[in-house]
This record gives C-alpha cells, sequence and structure tokens, in this order.
C-alpha cells in the first residue's frame, strides 16, 4: 500500500513539474500575443488596412502597402525556393547514394543554420551592389532585350534572399516527407515497370504530398517574418510596388522602423502591422494545415 | 521428435502386433489341419481381431494425414502400412478358411499331405521374412520372397496339374489338398505384396502388377 | 515442355555476402512453378533477380544469365543492352504484404500501370482495368467502391487488388513472394484458387514457405538451400518421391 502511494506521487510530480514548465514556458508567448493583440487592435481601423504609408514628415496613412509588399515579396520567394528546395529534397532522398549527396546534404544543413543577416549581407554585395557582375568586368549582362545589371535596393534582390532562406527549410522537410514512403510503395512502383524518376515523380511525391504541402507552409511562415535580409536588400519603401528593380515595402520593415520611430502614430502602425503579420501567419499554418489534411491527405 | 513421430510409432506397433497374430494363426491353421485339431473358435477370434486391428490401423492413418499432411518417405510409410494392414489381415481370413475345410471336410489324416506340407513351410517362410523386410527396411529380404512366391505358385499348379491328369483315390482329399493349397497361394501372393511395399517405402518404387 | 525463362549459372550478392551460387533452372510456360526452402535460401533473392529488383539495393550485385522467351523479348534479361525497366514490364510482382497505393483510388491503382506505359484512350483504360478487376475475383467486391483509396479495403482485398495492378498490363510471368503469408485461411483459399485459374494466361513463380501452400498449387517445386538449387522437379514426385535427401529432410520436417 505504502509503495503504491509512492509510485503515486512521483507520477504526480513529474506530471506536475511537466505543467508549470509548459506554463512558464507558454507566458513570455501569451504575454507577447496578448500585448499585440490590445495594441494591434486599438491601432486597427479600415484606412490602415486600405492607405498606403504616408511620406515621412506627413502623419497618417496607412500599411496596405507593406502587406501589398509582403506578399509579392514571399510569393516571388517561394517562385524560386519552393521548386529549388524541392528538388534539392528529392535529390537528398531519393538519390543517396549518389557521388554528390555528401556535399549536397552538407550544404543544405549549414545552409539551414546560416543567420539571415549573413545571406542579406551576401544579396547586398552580390546583387544589390553589383559585384557579382563588376567581377566579369561587365556594368550589365544583356540578353535579347533584357537586361540586367547592378540591381540596387530592389525587390527582386530581397526575393532572392527570402528564397535562399526558403531552400534549406523546404528541402530539409521534403527529404523528410519522401523518407517516409515506405520501401514496398518505392518496389511496388518499380515492379510495374516505372523508370526511377517516373517512381519518384508520380509515385512517391503523390504518396508524400501533404508533408510536402506542409514544408511549404511551414517554409512561407519563417520567411514571411523576417527583417534582417530585407533590410539589406530592400531597405523599404513608403510606396506601392512599382517593379521589380525598385525598393519595396514589407510588414517586418514597417514593424521595425515605425516601432524605433519617436512618432506614436507610427509605434501605433507598427503594433497594428505586427498583429497583421501574426494573424496571417496563424491562418496560414492552422487553416491551410486543416485543408490540406483535408483534400491531400489519404 | 516431431509431432508425428508418435503417430507413427502408434501406427508400427499395430502393424507388429498384426504381424505377429497373423503369422501365428496361419501356424496355427495349417498345423491344426494336418493334426485334425478343432481349434475353429480361436482362429476364428483370431481372425476377427486381425480385421479389427486393420481398421484401426487404416483409421489412424487417415488420422495421421488429416493432421499432419505427411510427405515422402512418411507418405510412403503410411500408404503402405495400409495396404499391408490388409495384407495381414486377409492372413487372418485364410487362416479361417483354412479351418473351414476341416471342419466341412472332416479329418484328412488319410491323405496325402506332402504338397501341402511343402507349400505351408515355404510360406511360413515368406511370412517371417516379409516381416522382417518391414521392420528393418530390408529390400534384400524383400527380393528372397518374391522368389519364394514362385515356388509356392508351382507346388499349387502342378498338384492341380496332376489331378488332372491322373485319377484322384480319394474325391475328400483331392478337394480339400485342392482348397488347401489355394488358400496358401493365397497367402503367399498377400505376403509378396509386402515385401513390395518394403521396396515402395524405401525407394518410392512400386513393381508392376503380374 | 515450353520454356519461358532459362536461368543460368546466376549468383547473387548482398555486398561482401553471396547468397545464390550457381543456380540454373528452366520455368515452363503458364504453369506454376513453387519455390520452397527454408528462410535464408534464397528463394526470395531468386525472385527478385529475375526481374532485376535486387541489383537496386546499394551494393547488391548479379552474374549470371537470364533468359526470357517472352512474346517481345527473346534473351538475356541481363544483357548490358538491356533496359532493367523494360524488364519489369513483362513481370508483374505481387509482396508479401499487401502494398496497393493507398494515395491513388482502387480504380487508379489498377490504371497507373496503364498510364505510365502510354495507354491514354479513356474507354480502353476503363475496360482493361474492370477486366482486370474481374480477373483477381475481386470487381464483385469493389463495384461500388472503385473510388475509394486503395489503402481502404481489408488484406485480403487489398492482396487481390495487387495482383489485378500487377496483371493490367498483361505481363508474361507473375513473380509473387509468399503472397498469402499475411492473410487469413479464407482469403488464402481465395487467392489460391485465383491463382490456378491465371496460370491460364500466365506463368507464375510463387515462393513461399508454406509447403502444404506449394503442394496444393504448383505443377513444379523447387527446393533451394543454403542459395542452391537442391532439387526441382514435377510437384506430386518431389512430395511423394524426392531423390536428394536435404529434400527429403525438409519437407518431412526432419530440419533442425
Amino acid at each position: 500500500m505504502k509503495m503504491f502511494s509512492l509510485k503515486k506521487f512521483y507520477n504526480l510530480a513529474f506530471i506536475s513539474i511537466c505543467v508549470i514548465a509548459f506554463v512558464l514556458a507558454m507566458i513570455p508567448l501569451a504575454w507577447i500575443l496578448i500585448e499585440v493583440i490590445i495594441r494591434g487592435i486599438s491601432a486597427l481601423s479600415i484606412e490602415l488596412l486600405i492607405n498606403k504609408a504616408n511620406p515621412p514628415g506627413i502623419p497618417g496613412g496607412g500599411i496596405a502597402n507593406y502587406i501589398q509588399g509582403t506578399i509579392i515579396l514571399v510569393g516571388l520567394a517561394s517562385l524560386i525556393g519552393f521548386p529549388v528546395g524541392l528538388l534539392l529534397g528529392i535529390f537528398l532522398s531519393e538519390y543517396k547514394e549518389h557521388k554528390l549527396a555528401p556535399y549536397v546534404r552538407f550544404f543544405v544543413e549549414v545552409f539551414a543554420e546560416f543567420p539571415a543577416i549573413v545571406i542579406g549581407i551576401f544579396i547586398y554585395v552580390i546583387l544589390v551592389r553589383g559585384d557579382i557582375f563588376r567581377l566579369f568586368g561587365l556594368e550589365k549582362v544583356c540578353i535579347g532585350g533584357f537586361c540586367i545589371g547592378a540591381t540596387g535596393f530592389a525587390a527582386i534582390a530581397g526575393a532572392i534572399a527570402l528564397a535562399l532562406l526558403m531552400i534549406p527549410i523546404v528541402a530539409k522537410s521534403v527529404e523528410e516527407s519522401l523518407n517516409l514512403v515506405p520501401i514496398s510503395i518505392k518496389e511496388a512502383a518499380l515492379s510495374l515497370g516505372m523508370s526511377r524518376w517516373k517512381s519518384v515523380f508520380i509515385i512517391s511525391i503523390s504518396y508524400a504530398r501533404s508533408g510536402i504541402l506542409l514544408a511549404y507552409i511551414l517554409a512561407l511562415s519563417r520567411i514571411a517574418g523576417e527583417a534582417a535580409p530585407l533590410l539589406l536588400t530592400v531597405l523599404g519603401s513608403f510606396y506601392w510596388f512599382t517593379g521589380l528593380f525598385d525598393r519595396i515595402g514589407a510588414l517586418p520593415l514597417a514593424i521595425f522602423t515605425y516601432g524605433i520611430s519617436p512618432f506614436e502614430d507610427l509605434k501605433a502602425q507598427a503594433w497594428a502591422a505586427s498583429l497583421i503579420l501574426i494573424l496571417a501567419i496563424l491562418i496560414l499554418n492552422i487553416g491551410l494545415k486543416i485543408i490540406i489534411k483535408r483534400k491531400f491527405a489519404w | 521428435m516431431r509431432l508425428i513421430d508418435e503417430g507413427l510409432q502408434r501406427l508400427n506397433s499395430k502393424i507388429i502386433r498384426m504381424a505377429n497374430l497373423s503369422r501365428e494363426t496361419v501356424e496355427l491353421a495349417v498345423n491344426a489341419y494336418l493334426k485334425n485339431e478343432k481349434l475353429t473358435d480361436k482362429i476364428f477370434h483370431n481372425s476377427e481381431t486381425l480385421r479389427i486391428l486393420q481398421d484401426e490401423v487404416s483409421e489412424l492413418a487417415v488420422e495421421l494425414i488429416a493432421r499432419y499432411q505427411p510427405v515422402a518417405s512418411d507418405l510412403r510409410y503410411i500408404k503402405s502400412c495400409m495396404e499391408i494392414a490388409y495384407g495381414f489381415s486377409r492372413f487372418g481370413r485364410y487362416a479361417y478358411d483354412i479351418i473351414q475345410v476341416l471342419e466341412v471336410f472332416g479329418d484328412s489324416s488319410s491323405c496325402d499331405h506332402t504338397s501341402i506340407i511343402k507349400a505351408s513351410e515355404i510360406v511360413h517362410k515368406m511370412i517371417d521374412l516379409s516381416i522382417e523386410a518391414f521392420i528393418n527396411r530390408d529390400l534384400e529380404k524383400s527380393l528372397l520372397v518374391e522368389k519364394m512366391d514362385d515356388e509356392v505358385d508351382n507346388i499349387y499348379e502342378s498338384y492341380i496339374a496332376n489331378l488332372v491328369k491322373e485319377k484322384y483315390k480319394d474325391l475328400k482329399c483331392a478337394v480339400s489338398a485342392t482348397l488347401i493349397l489355394r488358400y496358401l497361394e493365397r497367402i503367399a501372393d498377400h505376403a509378396s505384396y509386402i515385401a513390395e511395399a518394403v521396396l515402395y517405402i524405401v525407394k518410392g518404387e512400386r513393381k508392376p502388377r503380374k | 515442355m515450353d520454356i519461358i525463362l532459362s536461368v543460368r549459372n546466376l549468383n547473387a550478392w548482398y555486398g561482401e555476402k553471396q547468397v545464390l551460387f550457381d543456380v540454373s533452372i528452366d520455368i515452363p510456360r503458364y504453369h506454376i512453378t513453387a519455390i520452397i526452402g527454408p528462410s535464408g535460401c534464397g528463394k526470395t533473392t531468386f525472385l527478385r533477380c529475375l526481374n532485376r529488383l535486387h541489383e537496386l539495393g546499394q551494393g547488391n550485385k548479379v552474374k549470371g544469365e537470364v533468359y526470357f522467351y517472352g512474346r517481345n523479348f527473346k534473351g538475356n534479361i541481363y544483357d548490358p543492352n538491356v533496359d532493367p525497366t523494360e524488364i519489369r514490364k513483362h513481370m508483374g510482382m505481387v509482396f508479401q504484404k499487401p502494398n496497393p497505393f493507398p494515395m491513388l483510388s482502387v480504380y487508379d491503382n489498377v490504371a497507373i500501370g496503364l498510364k505510365i506505359n502510354g495507354i491514354k484512350d479513356k474507354k480502353k483504360i476503363n475496360e482493361i482495368v474492370m477486366n482486370s478487376l474481374k480477373k483477381a475475383y475481386l470487381l464483385d467486391e469493389v463495384q461500388d467502391s472503385l473510388n475509394k483509396s486503395g489503402a481502404s479495403l481489408s488484406g485480403g482485398q487489398q492482396q487481390r487488388l495487387c495482383i489485378a495492378r500487377a496483371i493490367a498490363y498483361n505481363p508474361e510471368i507473375l513473380l509473387m513472394d509468399e503472397p498469402t503469408s499475411a492473410l487469413d485461411p479464407i482469403a488464402t483459399s481465395k487467392i489460391e484458387q485465383l491463382l490456378v485459374e491465371l496460370k491460364k494466361e500466365f506463368t507464375i513463380i510463387i515462393v513461399t514457405h508454406n509447403m502444404q501452400q506449394a503442394a496444393r498449387i504448383s505443377d513444379y517445386t523447387a527446393f533451394m538451400y543454403l542459395g542452391k538449387l537442391i532439387e526441382f522437379a514435377p510437384t506430386e514426385e518431389l512430395f511423394e518421391t524426392p531423390k536428394h535427401e536435404l529434400t527429403e529432410k525438409y519437407i518431412t520436417g526432419k530440419f533442425g
């Protein structure tokens, strides 16, 4: 009888410690959430969401252009980041015995841990300042009628920086999802007379499709909130989107610049922008996850 | 020890019991006829026992097949046991037939028993050899038995031929001797079938029926 | 005997370990050949060498010749000029654990083999899919659930689906690796009846550790031990009068 209550006590003690640890970890998280919600909601208004920002000095204005900017940057980044990440993930999972595999893996692992700001600097030097072109002794490179040179602070540079951040995240998640494809499924495909690449793209990808889509969402959520690389590549803008080679605004940048500004109304706008950003990420993660599980899972 | 081995041992014991009983019964019947001993009841009882044993062997064989799905040498052994058990039960039956001749025809001490004695000695030897061949899986002994079967056939056939050629002295003697020799010849045939079964168990080969 | 596969001196390795030693055998067409033997005797490896699946494993090696006398292919499948993918189209494989594609419907599971082989006509695909399901004794049971996931069926049905999938594009040989060992007796018996029916159209090679199954359904039986082919004979012969002492020992259970 005594032994039993001792066990019970240990059990209870352990569970209690877990709960306490959870609560402690959740407190700052909850606090942030509460602060953002309270301050964000009080600053939120329809005008804020519809209007673009005002040039510095003029009070008022909205954050609509920043929202547009984030959407464009993230969208562009995923155009590059997702396919490349997917292909890398496929390579890492399906071609483990290839000569280059250990190098690619090393590359992806290292890149995954890269500080975002370092990637920012890298793109800044290469693309924004155009050192890659000067390396070849050129001002610009023209293919047909399309010329490209040093971009200056530009949306395309920001998109590329975000893409570089995205690639290793997508690659690792895709690899993990594909690793879960049972060998029996792969062998069934091969024994039907499918070539290696067909069995990968038609069968393995199809089997792992919900995992792959989730990987995509994971990566999107990551880069949507990145400020550091954008600081060095697009710098920010108060205007609507004007072109790939022009500067562009983005929510994280707005939060940064407005947040450290001395003006109260701009600070309020920063809170509103934070709320929008967090809501977007939450909707993305929770909402799309539900949709994916319903439509793509089997 | 495989699961089937216990069953195979039981089967083997039944066969050996039948072997000894039938050998004994044939000897008993032939001697009773020659010496005019009234052993009808005992021989009938033995014959019945052999019939019952044959049924038991059959049932046990079927049980082993259903439960253990035997193959190869086990299967051949079980199949042969069924055939051999039939042979031994036939010995009992013919032994009974022989003693019946005594019942019906009565004392035969006035008849010439030479052929019967010759044939019965060979038959007794054949039964002994075929049982030994079965127990020890001895192919040589089984070959011997085949040869001896021909000898018994000859004795029977030449006795008949003689009867046809010369006039018989006593109808009673002639008929009873013919019957006895006939039964002995049949016993010899079954002994040779038992010997053939040994070849089948060991090598899986069958002799074509003559 | 009309031979469809002529294996000559087949040797196979898992890395450094050799698992098949000079196996030579002639497989007769339109019959069921069973391969029996204790665990680790190489029977599954042998099967996987026939559709060149074995060599896909890292470090695996195969040496020897397998001559295939097919409708559209005659020659050594291990000839360096031969594309292994092409060979696999002539041979369907069914595995021990049923492995239908769970992300595809029952219908698509059967159709996929056709689609990847370039058949595009929807009517034709439909005809072949229904026909295959019928041949696999499955159509009646899945009439109303053709759009459900392939994994929503029972174990026995899944395996029959795999069989339908394998026979859809009309291979000449069916390679079966212990296809019923994961199934209950009723499902097993259905599939055994199915195989006996299928041998009218396909040559079937079945690896089984269940000797009674081999005895029930096969016309020829091969006994393998430690990577070597010990005996190959018509089934009734091998099970009544095996010629090799090892065979006798194995089938009567006197091993180990």
